[in-house]
């Protein structure tokens, strides 16, 4: 290359490599963190550069240290946090000296970007005695890193050159220089220096402190720099507050100092001198203020906040606000989502996660993208301190936690961390007779900072081969007994797996083995779908938290452009109209784990006695409406549960509604309501209009959450449609009756006969508890528009009031010949009602047989009981004589256009009107909810009360689930609407109280 | 519109949509063009589908790369809700690009708060500047053949605003995408730069 220079755009990271490069380094070795990575990344392209990613960075810079006391310049980057790890040998080769130089880089984090914290590591360098350069542009990172080795050979000592984000990762423009190949240093025993008994370092402390800080000092006047201007305002600044300051005020006199430890004193004395204000501007500790008080000079007491990143604007604001100056006011936001980073689609570590949340582990987490699985949904780990904590946090944990907490605690390390530091941890693990389950997340990459080779990838920073460090041979190397190695994407095999572990007496390694799915942009197969016949919206899926996963419209959908096919959503649906774990459930029960069984069903269904007798069980699909073969895998994995429980008419196909039946009656047997009543109280009281499945359910977890629940019901016991809706020979009310005093036993007050909009009114409620839940049901019928009604005193019925008489054990008359309008729910349990009572009853529904909405069951039941269905039938006219029902003209159907729900609309078919002699006509055309108590307040509602998803009506504090917003119609989707409500209201006044 | 020694501009998207890149190819033009540049980005946790922001600043003389709230010539957005997280550091009457794409955030974000319907984004936008554009890039870019040249899309139409040489930008895509694309991302490029053209021609 010729003399001529060459100016490039390079990140402050970039340019330190480049200056390191130019300043003839031999050696560069450091650990992969979030800002610094960069560094060792670019001087990897280097051929000149030995350069290493060291197992952590301890061993990065004991590495650097050797090669320079050999006499090769080296460098060791990290981020400051790395910089604690590497703090032995940091301080203690400052005691030392170098031969050949030796430079530190320490990456700080204000703001903290990625990082667990925002130290400022110039207090390091002090405290270490080290010299400490801090570049401003990325002109000065690659000068300064030049200039750092020439220090550090020149005054015997290592240099700590520091950063902060906006530096490492700011470009800025550069001018190249050439490599400067500088002849190896000879080296030279000298154990004086170079070993550290006390009597040796007692004299080295001497030296540094008798001869190389003073001599450093007058060397850090090299690297001030004064930038003439007005007297009236004189500001001290470094690094990147410079640049802030310089563009703050670009008329004041500035001292930017570049070596800030040890500081050039007497030059800021000369400085200092006649001024009338002074003004250190810093990020971060006030490291400079300090220290420029401690020389006698009065420096501007101004308010810089001790934590976050500068920016030009508060630098002004803190000096000098100038009303003209300052930015314009911000305009007001909107309510926005907050969009935190979140582990990707098909991520291997949701796996592992899930499974955690299952078994409701207590988790003591680690450093590294899964970090991630901290949040929420997964919410799965406790702690998570700094790198390599996991194991040896847990190993303490164990020390102090009871037998049945010890069951719950596991390790959680990636690859990467663990050769860090999870290591020694692991050994003192097994060395102290600790019984810790760890596992390690094993992606093949140290994924959070962009990829980096380590020990176990097989290849080295320079991308030659390298040897693989076997974990497992390692854990098993190290007398570990029980080492699994578990594919994180087959989640049943990965609850065994961990599940077993936890039962064991003695410590486990788990490596859960799969790429990272960034790194390898794989895609497993075909892109999930959903089929909307089949989904049930228990929501169950997104508890993946899986960003492939959206609902739109309240409906869910997966996104193509982000799945990869990775089939944890398939395997976690299970058709399920509440949302139960059913795979865990069934797995706990082919266990003979009833009772552990029995609080999975609780945790999505409160009324799992009732739903196992009147659920109309879409768990029975073949195929689930993610794709899964859920049926064949359930035969395949549990044929003594499909002889325990097949469902009536195939053998070889299981019940889960019979498995949830007996569980729920497992459950009646062995667990009161104290069970689950909540282990910490908390002051906020909420209503909920209605104890039908929804209101209840949503108490249930409202409760469960330590909350203060007060349920209002119009009639005279709770339960709803299940008591009210359901006939007793579906429904046996004693079973009702157990799982509603649960709830009693736990807290809620359940108040009856209280109608709100008569007895009390919804701004009454408003004033009096913290939120409101709407869940009064569609307990109204839907009126039909039928020539001749207003005739009819006598033999017109409608369904909901049918039901409600007979179940509340009122004497109901129907006559002889009774005809049912409608094809859902209701319908059928009038038909059979009626029946029972004795009549002759026939159905007519408007559409095809295999349109009803009724729950298959019960249609055939109804044709076992020997009830007639006329299908495509619709009533025109009711005939009355003396205000008596005495028959009925129907008209017959047919398929029309198509409707907007995908079906098609049915119309008459000209001519075809018949009439039938009936005593009875019982309406059962569907139900519609009684919203007048709303009609006084702002809240939004049509025939529903309009909410988002998660229930959140429009109003703050207002709240609604089950039919009145959803319209599911189903007990068991309505409890799942409940559940969802209640984690809403938990959120929202968790914000409101942490507002307070 | 640049009377300023300085251009403050501000890239916000979603951590995958690219952002780093645009902004880089927006310095090199800057640099391109003889100016002094600085930028700064986001790396690390931040980047796994998170909110992404970064800055570019050109002029005569930058020094740091960092831009505050109140200050930004440019919000270039390539996603709506991000628009508007960091609308404040638009300056008033400032140049709002918005790529009319929306990505959902994850259903617990979206438990906290709503997406911003249309209405209420242009509306916030409006309170701001007088300048904000809707962007239909995503579809041009579409159209052209993928959607992985909205950004270049943005860049075309961000060129008719800021005082830099088209053989500049062309120079700096040029350069900075890979090289198997160059050509469709030349007319991206271009497809924006016709956009604004036909679009924007009320702005001064």
């Amino acid at each position: 290359m010729t003399q001529q220079s060459r100016v490039i755009l390079l990140s402050g990271n970039e340019a330190i490599a480049r200056g390191a490069w130019e300043a003839g380094v031999r050696v560069g070795c450091g650990y992969p963190g979030t800002p610094s990575t960069e560094i060792l990344e670019a001087l990897a392209q280097y051929p000149e550069v030995d350069c290493e990613w060291s197992t952590n960075e301890k061993v990065a810079l004991e590495v650097a240290v050797g090669a320079a006391l050999a006499g090769g310049r080296a460098i060791a980057t990290m981020k400051h946090v790395g910089l604690n790890v590497a703090a032995d040998p940091f301080f203690s080769v400052a005691y030392m000296g170098v031969n050949a130089g030796l430079v530190v880089v320490s990456a700080d984090d204000p703001g903290m970007h990625s990082s667990q914290n925002e130290q400022d590591n110039r207090l390091l360098a002090r405290a270490a005695r080290v010299p400490l350069l801090e570049p401003s542009t990325t002109q000065e990172c690659k000068d300064f890193t030049i200039a750092a080795f020439e220090i550090s050979e020149r005054y015997d000592t290592p240099v700590l050159v520091r950063t902060t984000t906006r530096i490492s990762h700011g470009k800025g423009l550069v001018t190249l220089g050439e490599r400067c190949e500088i002849p190896r240093r000879p080296y030279r025993k000298n154990v004086q220096k170079n070993v550290v008994l006390p009597a040796h370092g007692r004299l080295r402390h001497i030296i540094i402190e008798t001869q190389r800080i003073p001599a450093l000092e007058k060397e850090a006047e090299r690297w001030a720099q004064i930038f003439e201007g007005s007297d009236d305002l004189a500001i001290i600044a470094s690094g990147a507050a410079f640049l802030y300051a310089r563009e703050a005020f670009p008329t004041a006199t500035i001292l930017k100092l570049g070596m800030t430890h040890p500081l050039p004193r007497e030059l800021i004395k000369r400085f200092c001198a006649g001024k009338k204000r002074i003004v250190v501007l810093e990020e971060l500790e006030p490291y400079l203020t300090e220290q420029v008080r401690a020389l006698g000079i009065t420096v501007e007491e101004i308010s810089l906040p001790r934590f976050g990143e500068l920016s030009v604007g508060l630098v002004r604001q803190a000096v000098e606000p100038v009303p003209d100056g300052a930015p314009p006011p911000s305009v007001d936001l909107p309510p926005l989502p907050p969009r935190p980073p979140i582990l990707c689609a098909g991520c291997m570590h949701r796996g592992v996660f899930y499974v955690l949340k299952q078994l409701d582990a207590i988790v003591s987490g680690d450093i590294g993208c899964y970090t991630l699985g901290a949040l929420a949904p997964l919410d799965a780990m406790d702690t998570c301190m700094n790198m390599g904590a996991s194991l040896s946090m847990a190993h303490g944990m164990a020390k102090i936690f009871s037998e049945e907490e010890k069951k719950r605690l596991v390790a959680v390390i990636g690859d990467s961390t663990f050769y860090h530091s999870g290591v020694p941890a692991l050994i003192d693990i097994l060395y102290n007779g600790g019984q810790i389950v760890t596992i390690i997340l094993d992606n093949h990459t140290t994924a959070m900072t962009g990829h980096q080779e380590h020990p176990g990838t097989g290849r080295t920073i320079k991308g030659r081969p390298a040897p693989v460090i076997d974990l497992e041979s390692l854990a098993r190397g190290l007398g570990i007994k029980h080492v699994h190695r578990l594919d994180p994407y087959d989640l049943l095999t990965a609850w065994r797996t961990i599940d077993a572990a936890l039962h064991r007496p003695d410590p486990s390694v788990i490596i859960a083995d799969a790429s990272c799915v960034l790194k390898e942009k794989r895609r497993f197969g075909e892109i999930v779908s959903v089929d909307h016949k089949k989904c049930t919206e228990c929501f169950a899926c997104t508890e993946l938290g899986c960003p492939a996963i959206e609902i739109q419209d309240g409906h869910i959908e997966i996104n193509k452009l982000l799945c990869i096919a990775c089939t944890h959503c398939q395997q976690v649906c299970a058709d399920c109209n509440a949302g139960i774990d059913i795979p865990q459930v069934l797995e706990l029960v082919h266990q003979k784990r009833y009772a552990e069984a029995f609080r999975v069903l609780m945790r999505a269904n409160p009324f799992p006695a009732v739903a196992g007798r009147v659920c109309p069980h879409p768990c029975d699909h073949e195929v689930n409406a993610l794709g899964w073969p859920q049926e064949k895998l359930y035969a395949q994995r549990y044929p003594d549960l499909v002889r325990e429980f097949a469902a009536p008419g195939y053998p070889a196909k299981l019940s889960v509604r019979d498995v949830e039946r007996f569980l729920g009656d497992y459950g009646i047997e062995h667990f009161s309501g104290a069970e689950f009543a909540p282990t910490e109280e908390r002051p906020e009281k909420i209503a909920i209009i209605g104890a039908g499945p929804a209101g209840l359910s949503a108490a249930f977890y409202l409760r469960r959450r330590g909350f203060r629940v007060t349920v209002l019901e119009a009639l005279e016991k709770p339960g709803g449609m299940m008591r009210y809706g359901i006939p007793a020979f579906r429904l046996n009310k004693e079973i009702l009756d157990r799982e509603i005093d649960r709830l009693s036993m736990m807290g809620v007050e359940i108040r009856c006969n209280v109608t709100v909009g008569r007895d009390v009114s919804f701004a009454e409620l408003q004033n009096e508890y913290d939120a409101v839940v709407i869940a009064v049901g569609d307990s109204a019928p839907q009126e039909l528009e039928l020539e001749g009604t207003s005739e009819v005193r006598e033999g017109l019925l409608y369904g909901v009031e049918f039901l409600r008489r007979i179940n509340r054990g009122q004497r109901v008359q129907v006559g002889r010949r009774v005809a049912v309008i409608g094809g859902g729910n209701t319908a059928i349990d009038c038909a059979r009602s009626a029946k029972r009572l004795g009549a002759e009853v026939t159905v007519y529904y408007r559409r095809t047989a295999q349109e009803m909405p009724a729950i298959r069951d019960e249609i055939d039941e109804a044709i076992l009981e020997g009830i007639t269905f006329e299908f495509q039938t619709n009533p025109i006219k009711v005939l009355a004589q003396g205000g008596r029902v005495c028959g009925l003209e129907l008209i017959r159907m047919q398929p029309g256009p198509l409707e907007k729900d995908g079906r098609r609309r049915p119309v008459p078919i000209p001519e075809s009107e018949f009439c039938v002699a009936v005593d009875t006509v019982i309406l059962a055309i569907g139900e519609r909810a009684d919203l007048g108590f709303l009609k006084e307040t702002n809240i939004q509602f049509a025939e529903k009360v309009q909410t988002t998803f998660m229930g959140v009506a429009s109003q703050p504090g207002v709240f609604a689930c089950g039919d009145v917003a959803f319209g599911y119609g189903t007990v068991t989707q309505s409890i799942a609407t409940g559940r969802r409500v209640a984690s809403a209201v938990a959120a929202y006044l968790k914000r409101k109280s942490s507002k307070r | 519109m640049n009377t300023h020694e300085i251009t403050n501009i501000v890239v916000v998207g979603v951590g995958g949509q690219g952002s780093v890149l645009a902004g880089q190819i927006i310095a090199r033009a800057a640099m391109l063009a003889g100016l002094s540049v600085a930028t700064s980005e986001v790396h690390g946790m931040a980047q796994r589908g998170g909110s992404v922001f970064s800055t570019v600043r050109y002029g005569k003389a930058v020094l740091s790369p960092a831009v505050s709230e109140g200050t930004a010539d440019v919000l270039l957005a390539f996603e709506k809700l991000e628009a508007l997280r960091y609308l404040n550091y638009l300056t008033t009457n400032g140049l709002a690009l918005v790529n009319d794409q929306r990505i959902v955030p994850s259903i617990e974000s979206l438990k906290l708060a709503p997406y911003p319907d249309d209405r209420t984004l242009e509306e916030t936008l409006r309170r701001r500047t007088r300048s904000a554009f809707l962007v239909p890039a995503l579809k041009i870019a579409q159209q052209i053949g993928t959607p992985a040249l909205t950004n270049t899309v943005m860049l075309g139409a961000l060129s008719l605003f800021l005082d830099l040489p088209q053989d500049a930008w062309h120079s700096a895509v040029t350069e900075l995408v890979p090289p198997k694309t160059v050509e469709l991302n030349l007319l991206a490029f271009d497809e924006g730069l016709q956009w604004a053209k036909h679009h924007a021609h009320i702005v001064t």
